[in-house]
């Protein structure tokens, strides 16, 4: 199928804090505007089928958000999501989560995405069951399927998820979410609770899964080497938002966020010696309080004034190519990355 | 790296089992619980006497001390009440009516505390809110003071004792429930489990309940010795079970008028037998707490 997976218009999502009663009253009379964090703004997203789109950002950027968003787990606050043309923010709880079954979510911590007390063979089989995609009587040969495709011998369906090491529980949290037969698998943080060795494993896993069942992944990370080794396509998150897209070669050769270049940069620094990932000076700022302008300007090496004042918006830039700085206009983009370096 | 070490593992497994029977305390008050649960199953087949068949009394035999001779030669091993009932016999059916007691109202208390627990920790929100706030009231309040206002209000029966423990005891069972299902929630699978359109009812009762029944299951035990301490209490202040139902606690309450007189049978053999039965319900629910918390670190 070719056409688009998933289409993300102007989605914003706010998570309400829980408020003192002080604060109730106070707000009652007008003296408190209700506090939110601010997880996803104005966020427009497309991905095509059989695309790999890698979307990173640092911890709190909402990138987690925008998996459960768009697993149907969460509703956005505003904006339109459309699941291969189907529009799916405005369905009540139970009819998104069916018209999404197709799009799984593929956890970041194995060891508490499986229920420790049921058996693999029970959690591997009775998602389908329950929407009818396997017979009751062909339940065996419906687990040792899937297990073989994720690469574990069928003998392990009897077995408890406590027996297996954090590889294999990947492996079989990878099993059941494709039980449902999904054509996108979202995948938040993959491999980010698995030890280094086992990564690349699991990694290579999803790159064979992908061409073997045209599957459409969206991949979110912090770690840029994840997200060059399986994206097509990259978005830069900061903050809440999009702040760079484009193809993968084209946005790693030549970035031009003054964020993705830091990304970028300090990447292949602490690839070559090995010290922690530690993109950029400063903290990010609080979603609570947003930063005026450029929500990027209070850590930007290059800001003007112009950042501090008007948030640039995400404009296209060369083919296929998007990003969201006032510095980086047709003429002036030369001179960001000789500001930077 | 957030892996968590924990690793759960079934209920009843191999080395829980192996544990038990390493510990002499836990072997012994078992054995000494489930033999006074059998006495208390065969006590119509094995007692001497049917305590409720008047006719089977003789008055002329009351208040014999242990192993005198009535008057038709019939040696009492515990001596006799007021009425010439044999008290060996008479403990044996109060045995059975406190158990019975217990087991129907912890078992209510557990099933309706936990789905209360369960849906408060899961849906949040004023639900949990109002029903903590029940909670709250009812643990600040000593159990033995609501029970005695419930029971002075519905009167005295055996239903009527259930009901006003069950009411005293759910709050725990909710209390331990929600607590375990606010940690349960905060794990992936549950939200697996939602992405894949499990209903809430299904998530609550196939996918949670396994997770959060160990801490339960001691909690049921406690509040089973708990049970049996409370009406036998409540019996002995004179608002639990009718006299025609006599309980431990209604036992020793009638012996307590002749301790006085030195005839002491009436009152301490009931009341050892319910110190046997919560002491060792109480040991053996110790070790089963200890043995899960050690597992789970």
């Amino acid at each position: 199928m070719t056409g688009l997976a998933f289409e993300l218009r102007n989605v914003s999502r706010r998570f309400a804090i829980r408020r003192q009663l002080s604060e109730h009253l106070s707000s009652w009379f007008g003296y408190n505007q209700p506090k939110a964090v601010h997880a996803l703004s104005d966020v427009s997203l497309k991905v095509s089928s059989g695309e790999v789109l890698g979307i990173v950002g640092e911890s709190g950027c909402g990138k987690s958000t925008l998996a459960r968003i768009m697993a149907g787990l969460v509703k956005p606050s505003e904006g339109e999501v459309y699941f291969e043309g189907q529009r799916v923010d405005e369905l009540g709880e139970r009819e998104r989560v069916n018209a999404m079954l197709p799009a799984q979510l593929v956890f970041q911590n194995p060891f508490s995405s499986l229920n420790p007390r049921h058996r693999i063979r029970t959690i591997l089989s009775q998602a389908a069951l329950l929407h009818d995609l396997t017979q009751r009587n062909h339940v065996d040969e419906f687990v040792s399927s899937l297990l073989q495709s994720v690469g574990l011998p069928p003998s392990v369906s009897t077995r408890f998820a406590h027996e297996f090491s954090g590889g294999q529980l990947q492996r079989i949290s990878l099993a059941r979410s494709l039980s449902v037969s999904p054509r996108v698998l979202i995948c938040d943080e993959p491999v980010s609770a698995l030890d280094v060795s086992v990564q690349a494993q699991i990694l290579n896993l999803l790159l064979e899964l992908q061409t073997r069942q045209n599957l459409t992944y969206i991949i979110i990370s912090h770690d840029l080497s994840v997200i060059r080794h399986l994206s097509d396509r990259v978005a830069v998150m900061y903050l809440g938002r999009v702040v760079e897209e484009g193809p993968a070669a084209a946005l790693f050769e030549n970035p031009q966020h003054p964020y993705t270049q830091a990304l970028v940069r300090e990447s292949l620094e602490s690839a070559a010696t090995r010290r922690l990932f530690k993109p950029i000076e400063g903290e990010i700022p609080s979603p609570i309080n947003l930063p005026s302008g450029c929500g990027f300007h209070p850590r930007c090496p290059v800001s003007i004034d112009r950042c501090r004042l008007e948030r640039p918006e995400l404009r296209s830039f060369g083919p296929g190519r998007k990003v969201a700085c006032h510095l980086v206009e047709a003429d002036h983009s030369q001179q960001v990355t000789n500001g930077v370096k | 790296m957030t892996t968590n070490a924990q690793t759960p593992q079934r209920l009843l497994s191999a080395d829980l089992l192996a544990g038990f029977w390493s510990s002499k305390v836990a072997v012994i008050a078992a054995f000494v619980f489930v033999f006074m649960v059998v006495l208390a199953l065969a006590a119509p087949w094995i007692s001497p006497q049917d305590p409720y068949d008047l006719s089977q009394l003789n008055l002329l035999d009351s208040r014999l001390a242990p192993f005198e001779k009535g008057i038709d030669g019939t040696v009492y091993l515990l001596g006799t009440d007021q009425q010439g009932r044999d008290m060996f016999s008479a403990i044996l059916h109060g045995l059975r009516i406190s158990l019975f007691v217990a087991v129907v109202s912890s078992v209510t208390a557990l099933v309706i505390g936990t789905s209360l627990g369960i849906l408060s920790g899961m849906r949040r929100g004023w639900l949990d809110t109002v029903l903590m706030r029940i909670v709250d009231v009812q643990l600040s309040i000593p159990a033995v003071l609501v029970s005695l206002v419930l029971l002075a209000v519905l009167g005295r029966g055996i239903d009527k004792i259930i009901f006003a423990l069950i009411t005293v005891q759910w709050v725990y069972f909710a209390r331990t429930a929600r607590a375990a299902t606010l940690v349960e929630m905060s794990k992936d699978y549950v939200e697996a489990a939602q992405s894949f359109g499990f209903s809430r009812t299904r998530i609550m009762f196939w996918e949670l309940l396994p997770n959060v029944l160990p801490p339960l299951l001691v909690v049921a035990m406690v509040e089973f010795a708990h049970a049996i301490a409370l009406e036998a209490t409540l019996s002995f202040l004179g608002v639990g079970l009718p006299i025609t139902e006599p309980s431990l606690g209604l036992l020793i309450s009638t012996g307590f008028a002749y301790l006085q007189n030195g005839e002491y049978w009436i009152s301490l053999f009931p009341g050892i037998a319910l110190l046997l039965l919560v002491f060792n319900l109480n040991l053996v629910a110790e070790w089963f707490r200890e043995s899960l918390d050690s597992r789970r670190r």
